[in-house]
């Protein structure tokens, strides 16, 4: 033991001793970590503050970039970011809210207090509680008065703002006008000399290229001539990254080529327009060889263009919401909120089996599709359910479901309350088809 | 001995003190809300109110946005109002500026969890509480069970957790409905139904004997003697013992607060009630950013 002691002992001695000290060791910066990270910040906001116009970010949420990307346009004084906005419904809105400039595992921009618009992707909700995985708090990766080039910090992603050269409502309304027109669901032709075709899903800007032995699926976003990729792709030795579509007759250029490739619809495909007006909603018909149904008289009208439509008549409180799918020009329904009762409790619209009873909680996913029955003057649209749950719950009925303030689950609403459908019901089931009055 | 007196004769250090701090101060400058902060929060109570969002504050478990400027001026008086000069006048400044949580942090939305319940608020460490949903409050501006059930009855809540950290609650008060706690099922079926005939003030209270004790405390003094007397009522319907479950526990409830901390249990209750109706009456200044 006392041997043990004497080495250990006089391993500590040697230890210290004989220890370096590097008296001239050069320094790495001029500065110290704090003084540059100021300088830099420093900068960054006089950057910011430069555009005239402001700048357009290039924003792409969630870290598979899986519902594609959007235009902002940030304006920044001293104190605040004035936003606008892509999916905003009058483009000439904005949104001002407070940033700041910090120092948090690298140099950031944080939009830091609420701005619906900026914090539209990242605002979470009961039946969607991690939001779409948007960011508000960015890193920088590069920053010039061209370009700067930063990091989402959930995502991961990277997200781009270049200097507006026009004014930003227009610029907005440049890029909605592109993106309205631009209905196609496929494109073919050849880039480079090689073959490609690539395939579209326009509910989540996603766009898949097929070329000879490959397939390479990336998001996009919208620009006021066409389309641009959230990374370049090379096909055929060309490199792009942005397209420019013709709407008149649904070609693509790509930018920084001569190659143009030819757009496509798929068959069933029916414009966001066609849908509107007064339809028969028919339910309570579980197979083509029941003849007993119900129907009811709704009227699909104009939601966000291109996006949704509202459908009235199962309750004057509340419109149920029907999502377009710009792909496949189809009608969807999702679980989603009708709003709240007077006592706080929030209504939803749920999915539930008709035949068993079964509901499906909070989830994104489409719950019901339409199929056009191929008639121009009588359109029919056929409610088609999805089979959940490894086919143990199909999604064919609405239900109503309240939440108490808490986010616990209640039943359906009462009678009393005026909520439900039809003034009676608490579901509609089976639903069959949508038919133009 | 000999050990120490070589390592600290080896010290070979000719820098200076570089007269730059290594902590870096985030880049903005102080608005008038900020000032005000100081003035009515920091100066008085050494409180600090982060309504900005910081990364670092936040649950990173939750998807979370930051809360409105407009919202948050409102709240910071509310708070003012409502909390700090309640114990101010109940319990005396020296109360509050001991106790009272030394940080508020504010977000927008609601903590939301996978399971479609979300989260209202909560304490850490005896020192802050994390303010959720504060994008909402002008809904419930005008409604002081709005106001209560969303942001308030939190901060009580919270409050409670804090006091109970700093001291404890009386091992008696675990007794009382101790075995039937029920955890995280507290929202759901059965348990979500009949609660105060099993002795449980809410539905959340049956979480756990520090959750019951602070829903205790809580809903006790943002609400009136009348809606406390109804719940009693309740309890009792049926037969059930709940009515004298609840009884036995505010006890504890009441002489805790008294000896632990000189509070009169219904003093606090009175003066919670008058302020909240001069709030909702509209006769308080929510928005003012006068320093004076």
């Amino acid at each position: 033991m006392k041997t043990r002691i004497k080495i250990l002992f006089a391993a500590v001695l040697f230890g210290t001793v004989f220890q370096s000290c590097l008296k001239d060791q050069a320094d790495v910066f001029d500065d110290s970590p704090t003084v540059r990270m100021n300088a830099y910040l420093a900068n960054a906001k006089k950057v910011l503050m430069k555009p005239e116009k402001g700048w357009v970010m290039y924003y792409y949420p969630d870290k598979y970039q899986s519902y594609g990307g959007y235009n902002y346009t940030v304006k920044f004084d001293a104190e605040s970011a004035e936003v606008g906005f892509e999916l905003s419904e009058d483009l000439s809105d904005t949104v001002t809210s407070l940033y700041r400039l910090g120092n948090d595992t690298g140099p950031t921009l944080s939009f830091d207090t609420n701005n619906d618009f900026m914090h539209y992707f990242s605002t979470p909700s009961s039946t969607n509680y991690q939001a779409f995985g948007g960011d508000f708090e960015f890193m920088f990766l590069e920053v010039s008065d061209a370009c700067v080039k930063m990091m989402g910090r959930r995502s991961g992603n990277i997200i781009m703002m270049k200097p507006l050269e026009e004014d930003a409502v227009s610029f907005l309304e440049k890029v909605r006008s592109a993106s309205e027109g631009f209905i196609i669901s496929g494109m073919e032709g050849s880039v480079g000399g090689q073959e490609v075709k690539a395939s579209l899903d326009q509910s989540y800007q996603q766009i898949t290229f097929k070329f000879g032995d490959k397939e390479e699926e990336l998001a996009y976003m919208f620009t006021p001539q066409g389309i641009r990729l959230y990374e370049p792709i090379e096909i055929g030795g060309v490199t792009f990254d942005e397209l420019k579509f013709d709407a008149s007759t649904f070609k693509l250029e790509i930018v920084n080529s001569s190659d143009v490739i030819q757009g496509t619809v798929p068959e069933g495909f029916r414009r966001y327009e066609e849908y509107e007006g007064e339809y028969w909603l028919y339910y309570n018909r579980e197979n083509e060889a029941d003849l007993k149904y119900d129907s009811v008289a709704v009227v699909l009208s104009p939601g966000v263009k291109n996006s949704t439509y509202k459908m009235s008549g199962l309750n004057p409180n509340y419109d149920i919401t029907w999502e377009y799918d710009r792909s496949e020009g189809t009608l969807t329904w999702k679980i989603h909120a009708l709003g709240y009762l007077p006592n706080g409790n929030e209504v939803r619209l749920c999915a539930m089996d008709g035949a068993s009873g079964g509901y499906t909680w909070p989830n994104k996913k489409v719950m019901g599709s339409t199929v056009w029955n191929g008639d121009e003057k009588n359109p029919v649209y056929y409610i088609q359910p999805e089979y959940l749950w490894g086919g143990n719950r199909v999604s064919n009925s609405f239900y109503l479901c309240m939440w108490g303030p808490n986010g616990n689950r209640l039943g359906a609403p009462a009678t009393s309350t005026g909520w439900r459908f039809l003034n009676k019901l608490t579901n509609v089931r089976w639903l069959y088809s949508l038919a133009k009055k | 001995m000999a050990v120490a007196a070589l390592s600290a004769s080896v010290s070979c250090s000719e820098d200076e003190l570089d007269p730059v701090s290594i902590i870096s101060v985030d880049q903005y400058t102080k608005n008038e809300f900020d000032k005000w902060l100081d003035a009515k929060f920091v100066t008085p109570y050494n409180i600090e109110f982060k309504y900005r969002y910081e990364n670092i504050e936040s649950d990173l478990n939750y998807y979370t946005i930051p809360a409105d400027y407009e919202c948050s001026v409102i709240l910071a008086h509310l708070v003012k109002y409502l909390c700090v000069e309640t114990y101010d006048e109940v319990g005396g400044v020296d109360f509050t500026r001991q106790y009272f949580p030394k940080e508020f942090f504010l977000i927008g939305e609601w903590q939301y969890k996978n399971n479609g319940t979300y989260i209202l608020g909560t304490a850490e460490s005896g020192k802050k509480i994390l303010l959720a949903g504060v994008n909402y409050l002008k809904k419930y501006l005008d409604s002081a069970s709005g106001l209560n059930s969303r942001y308030f009855k939190t901060i009580h809540h919270e409050f409670t957790h804090i006091l109970n950290q700093t001291r404890d609650y009386p091992a008696g008060f675990r007794e009382v409905t101790g075995t039937t706690y029920v955890a995280d099922s507290w929202s759901a079926s059965p348990y979500n139904v009949g609660y105060l005939q099993r002795g449980y003030i809410s539905s959340y209270a049956q979480h756990s004997s520090g959750e019951d004790f602070a829903e205790m405390l809580s809903l006790y003094v943002v609400n009136t003697p009348e809606w406390w007397e109804s719940q009693l009522t309740t309890a009792a319907s049926g037969g059930a013992n709940g009515a004298e479950l609840i009884k036995t526990k505010l006890d504890f409830v009441r002489s805790y607060m008294m000896d632990s901390f000189k509070i009169d249990i219904d003093v606090l209750r009175a003066t919670v009630l008058r302020r909240q109706g001069d709030v909702v009456s509209g006769n308080v200044d929510l928005t003012g950013l006068d320093l004076n």
